[in-house]
């Protein structure tokens, strides 16, 4: 019997195209790469808001200038309808799909979804408060499904949408399941990430009293890997990738990053915050990806690292990668972009992915800032404080691991693979519009 | 029982309109008609109807509830200003009477 209305599975490659951020480092992803590569950090003292009652006074805020850009990208209406995840991701969402270059004119807009990653800023963030006027609009600010919503609007997508939360992994599970609809056949684009804005008081009074965040109010005092590590900072961020199926993106000769090779989900079922010892639900996600992605332990060249620099996550997620690969953990690289961005919880899983799709596009590897003194218990190389040029990388594990228990692994690889055909030239978005080249990308 | 409304309160109430939606959209007046279409002209949406009378009620004596003046509104599936207008008028005129009339279409 023939089925109507649901089209027949039909597994699909899954690449990603196009990116865009909102982060600490820069107003743009081009910006943001561009400083990760140089090491520079996006911490310092905090001024959105009076810290004087924490014990962490630094934090990741957005760029000087951000609330002008954003004044002037935005009506006052929109001002009044959204709270600042649902303008960052709007804004990032926009830069993705013209990094992209995607033609909506040529997209079937019911085969495009929009599935989006936050742990709940939009009720979380007290001092995200509307213009004179706005507070009527409090369900449609707060609801934290509003951020794919507005997208949905921008562009007339109108497959699936929806907000997943995984705490720090909210990124990583909303790449996932985007990368599901697409490998299924269910969608043939989807613009997806995540985003939050937890650089707040009441954040940082909780995190303080969980003992996850550093109380070193110095630029560097974000440490991952580090034996003087002491602890994460908070950030706010947001990215957007497209990720589309693999025949569209060839038909439209389009630029591609990497592409998603597969993930691993798992839960933890151990404790609400506290990682399981040894890194255990770790290795186990790790393992699912790569037996998903099904590649070689060999393959993979790069892992970018949850590396929250708090003692247990490092030491733990040190000890999951040595039991997954083996010997070949020491020959592998293990970068931390959070030394540089700060924890931007549900953006940080998107973050990393791009880090690890644009490693694996131009042969650099961005550095473990501020680290100064081995641990033993890590004796990875975690590519301190300089980049990495590495031309040959084939394959790249993404880590994010989440209170709650939410292990998200995603898996990369170049593509095409190396010594395969390579695809149609492109003639849409060229390597200068985006600012980032397959060639070593030098600040 | 409502009132009649004169063709003079019938102009302040688009003149009302006309700067309410002007400043919420940050648009000149003078550009805004009574052929002004709400959302495709403004970038408008449909809570702003809602606002529009709420704003407008205590201003002109109206008494029936904002839910009740949305579903006759909606009803009518009004999308420019004048409609709107014309619309207020016929739930200032009706009053109560409005009231009676939107729980029969209910109950129909």
């Amino acid at each position: 019997m023939m089925t109507v209305g649901w089209p027949r599975l039909r597994e699909q490659g899954v690449v990603l195209t196009g990116m865009g951020m909102v982060t600490p480092l820069g107003l743009s992803a081009q910006e943001t790469w561009r400083k990760m590569l140089r090491g520079d950090s996006g911490l310092g003292p905090i001024t959105k808001f009076d810290a004087s009652r924490c014990l962490t006074r630094i934090g990741g805020q957005l760029p000087k200038g951000f609330e002008a850009w954003e004044k002037e990208a935005f009506s006052r209406r929109m001002l009044k309808q959204t709270v600042r995840t649902a303008r960052i991701m709007k804004l990032a969402a926009g830069q993705a799909l013209e990094d992209s270059g995607l033609d909506l004119q040529c997209v079937d807009p019911v085969r495009c979804a929009v599935i989006m990653g936050t742990s709940g800023s939009s009720v979380r963030s007290p001092q995200d408060k509307p213009p004179p006027g706005g507070e009527k609009f409090k369900i449609l600010r707060e609801m934290i499904n509003a951020i794919p919503g507005w997208i949905t609007l921008d562009y007339g997508f109108q497959g699936p949408s929806y907000t997943v939360s995984a705490a720090c992994a909210s990124g990583s599970y909303a790449m996932a399941l985007a990368y599901d609809l697409i490998r299924w056949g269910l969608a043939d684009v989807v613009i997806t990430g995540g985003v939050d804005t937890l650089l707040t008081e009441n954040s940082i009074l909780r995190g303080n009293f969980l003992q996850v965040l550093t109380r070193e109010n110095t630029p560097e005092a974000m440490r991952p890997f580090d034996l003087k590590r002491s602890g994460f900072v908070l950030s706010d961020g947001g990215c957007a990738v497209v990720l589309e199926s693999l025949e569209h993106a060839e038909q439209r000769g389009a630029r591609i990053y990497a592409r998603l090779l597969g993930y691993g989900t798992v839960s933890e079922a151990y404790n609400i915050f506290a990682p399981l010892p040894h890194g255990e639900a770790m290795a186990r996600a790790m393992d699912e990806a790569l037996n998903h992605a099904g590649i070689a332990r060999e393959t993979v060249g790069l892992i970018v690292a949850n590396g929250t620099a708090t003692v247990v996550n490092d030491f733990y997620e040190t000890q999951a990668i040595k039991k997954v690969f083996g010997e070949h953990a020491y020959k592998l690289l293990v970068t931390a972009p959070k030394s540089m961005l700060g924890h931007t919880i549900g953006a940080s899983g998107a973050i990393a992915a791009c880090a690890g799709a644009l490693a694996l596009f131009t042969g650099d590897v961005p550095p473990t800032i501020n680290y100064r003194n081995p641990d033993p218990d890590c004796d990875l190389d975690y590519v301190p404080n300089a980049a990495r040029r590495v031309p040959g990388l084939q394959a790249a594990l993404v880590n994010a691991f989440g209170f709650g228990g939410h292990n998200c692994c995603l898996v990369f690889a170049r593509e095409p693979a190396l010594g395969q055909r390579p695809p149609a030239p492109s003639t849409k978005p060229t390597e200068e519009k985006s600012g980032i080249s397959d060639a070593s990308v030098k600040a | 029982m409502g009132r009649v409304v004169t063709a003079e309160e019938r102009q302040r109430l688009f003149e009302d309109i006309r700067e309410f939606l002007a400043a919420e959209f940050e648009v000149d007046p003078a550009e805004i008609t009574e052929e002004t279409d709400v959302v495709n002209d403004l970038g408008g949406d449909s809570v702003v109807f809602l606002e529009m009378v709420e704003e407008l009620r205590e201003k002109y004596g109206i008494q029936v509830e904002v839910r009740t003046i949305g579903q006759f509104m909606l009803r009518r599936a009004i999308t420019n200003i004048g409609q709107a207008v014309d619309a207020l008028c016929e739930v200032i005129e009706k009053g109560e009477e409005l009231i009676a009339q939107e729980e029969e279409a209910q109950a129909t």
